[in-house]
């Protein structure tokens, strides 16, 4: 059930639930709306569903009852009904990522989150803009060709914290998985060397949002873990699975240990 | 008798069908406020910088205006499970800001660019959702690349707040075009009550009379929710009937350039 009548944030989709052939249908806010309490003439006021992005409205039926009403913006494709993006990728929990490994220590591993799946990457330039603090330090002497601001005047707001500040040029959100999240099995013999290693792209499911830095990361599924890597730490070549905890080199034969994504699709 | 034929066209002459001129929505505009004056016509167009999440720009008269959008992106240090908003508005170095006596200082902003910021940021707090953008920031940075030459030499206060509400408009647009989810659309009516009980709308400069200047933004579609109000004047003797008088001009103008933004954005899909 779907329709393409295309709406501004604000404007009125639905009440939340109305009345059809004697029967009470519910309609839920989904992606891109919010539920507005808008005053009538008499002082009364009624639950409506509104639009909060630029978009056409897309209707799902849960079951006889209920409808789910969700605004898509152009350019966004359906791929699963309850899975729609809406322009903006923010990591959440139980979504699939992509993530860089950058740093491994005994306890756990730090990475970068590069893009989610099914919906793209989250920066809109894929971190190699100047979206960072680096971009802002000044106006260059020419005026230049951007959009460009010193950071320090930005009037900080009252919802901004103080010891908060922006990443630098191009950075992405941070993730951390932790030793007892890699595997489901044997969580007590895992060596963090043998699983993942500096480099690797890793699939991997978020289980939290974590502390102000850093998302929580978890690969203890079988079809999450490495997905490319390349062998001798990074100076070798690309690497295929061999089977669920080893990868090839197939110039030079050798044979790394990591733990893979499912190989066998 | 060749020449009147010339003149009247042959007999079996067939009138091409031209379709009837539609008024377009500046003639709207003029048949909708009952004011003196009305809006001049204004241009936008979003999405203009590539590397912005979002970015919108508006011409009106010679008053130009650049809005872009970044984020939401990552942010350092504590949790913070709502995204945080920061505003700067930047006259282009080569501008002279209105209503300065002084040299603009070379570092940080001046106070016409605090006060500015500082509105455009109220605004703006209630409408965004910041509560679905946890751990990360959303800046909004507004560059005003060209003024009006009557604002520069006017002491009045209504060329500042006439800047300030095609700033809102501006930055609205831009966050749509970012997609960032947001309550309603900002719109705003600036207008100018005089002593005698007149409506001006617009900067003319006639400033014989003693008036109060008025900028109320509001999310119209939203019960028609005021998120900014900036008074300029003696207002000490502005009575309630005076105030919601004013409240109702804005309104209305408010909601004539909400019906040219929305037009816009279905259009402009």
């Amino acid at each position: 059930m779907s329709s393409s009548t295309i709406v501004v944030p604000g404007q009125y989709i639905t009440p939340t639930y109305k009345l059809q052939d004697n029967k009470q249908i519910n309609y839920q806010p989904g992606r891109g709306t919010t539920i507005a309490q808008i005053e009538t003439g008499d002082n009364l006021k009624i639950p409506i569903i509104s639009s909060t992005i630029l978009g056409s409205i897309h209707y799902f039926k849960i079951d006889d009852e209920n409808i789910k009403v969700n605004v898509i913006p152009k350019g966004e494709k359906i791929i699963e009904e309850n899975d729609i993006s809406n322009g903006i990728n923010l990591p959440k929990e139980n979504d699939v990522v992509l993530v860089k490994i950058n740093r491994i220590t005994k306890l756990q591993i730090y990475c970068e989150i590069l893009s989610i799946e099914n919906k793209g990457n989250i920066l809109k330039d894929s971190g190699i803009g100047s979206n960072g603090s680096l971009s802002h330090e000044s106006i260059p002497a020419g005026g230049g060709s951007q959009h460009n601001f010193n950071i320090q005047t930005i009037a900080s707001s009252q919802s901004t914290q103080l010891n908060s500040t922006i990443f630098d040029l191009g950075e992405n959100f941070k993730g951390i998985i932790r030793l007892q999240d890699i595997k489901s099995t044997n969580r007590d013999k895992i060596k963090i060397e043998e699983n993942f290693k500096p480099g690797d792209i890793v699939r991997a499911i978020i289980i939290s949002l974590g502390d102000g830095t850093n998302y929580y990361l978890s690969t203890s599924r079988n079809d999450l873990g490495v997905v490319f890597a390349k062998s001798e730490n990074g100076s070798g070549n690309l690497m295929y699975p061999i089977d669920w905890q080893n990868m090839i080199d197939i110039e030079t034969g050798l044979i790394e240990k990591r733990k893979n994504a499912n190989p066998f699709i | 008798m060749s020449d009147r034929r010339r003149l009247t066209g042959p007999a079996n002459l067939i009138k091409p069908n031209i379709p009837e001129i539609v008024s377009n929505i500046d003639n709207k505009n003029q048949e909708n406020t009952n004011s003196t004056s009305s809006i001049p016509s204004f241009f936008i167009k979003h999405a203009i910088i590539n590397n912005a999440n979002g970015s919108a720009y508006l011409e009106i008269n010679n008053t130009i205006i650049e809005v872009s959008i970044f984020g939401p992106r990552p942010i350092r240090g504590s949790f913070i499970e709502r995204g945080s908003l920061s505003v700067e508005c930047k006259f282009l170095n080569h501008i002279i800001q209105p209503m300065q006596d002084s040299e603009p200082s070379k570092t940080g902003m001046s106070n016409i660019e605090h006060r500015l910021s500082s509105y455009l940021e109220s605004c703006i707090l209630p409408c965004i959702l910041l509560e679905k953008y946890p751990k990360s920031t959303i800046d909004i940075q507004v560059s005003i690349i060209s003024i009006d030459k009557s604002m520069v030499n006017s002491k009045s206060n209504s060329s500042l707040l006439w800047l300030m509400n095609w700033i809102v408009i501006c930055t609205s647009i831009a966050l749509i075009d970012s997609k960032i989810e947001i309550k309603d659309v900002i719109s705003s009516g600036q207008i100018k009550l005089t002593r005698n009980g007149k409506i001006k709308i617009g900067i003319e400069d006639d400033e014989v009379e003693e008036c109060i200047d008025a900028l109320i933004s509001f999310m119209n579609l939203r019960n028609d929710e005021i998120v900014g109000i900036w008074l300029e004047g003696n207002q000490s003797n502005l009575t309630e009937s005076e105030m919601s008088l004013i409240i109702d001009e804005c309104n209305k103008m408010s909601k004539i350039i909400r019906a040219n933004m929305n037009s816009y954005l279905i259009n402009n899909i």
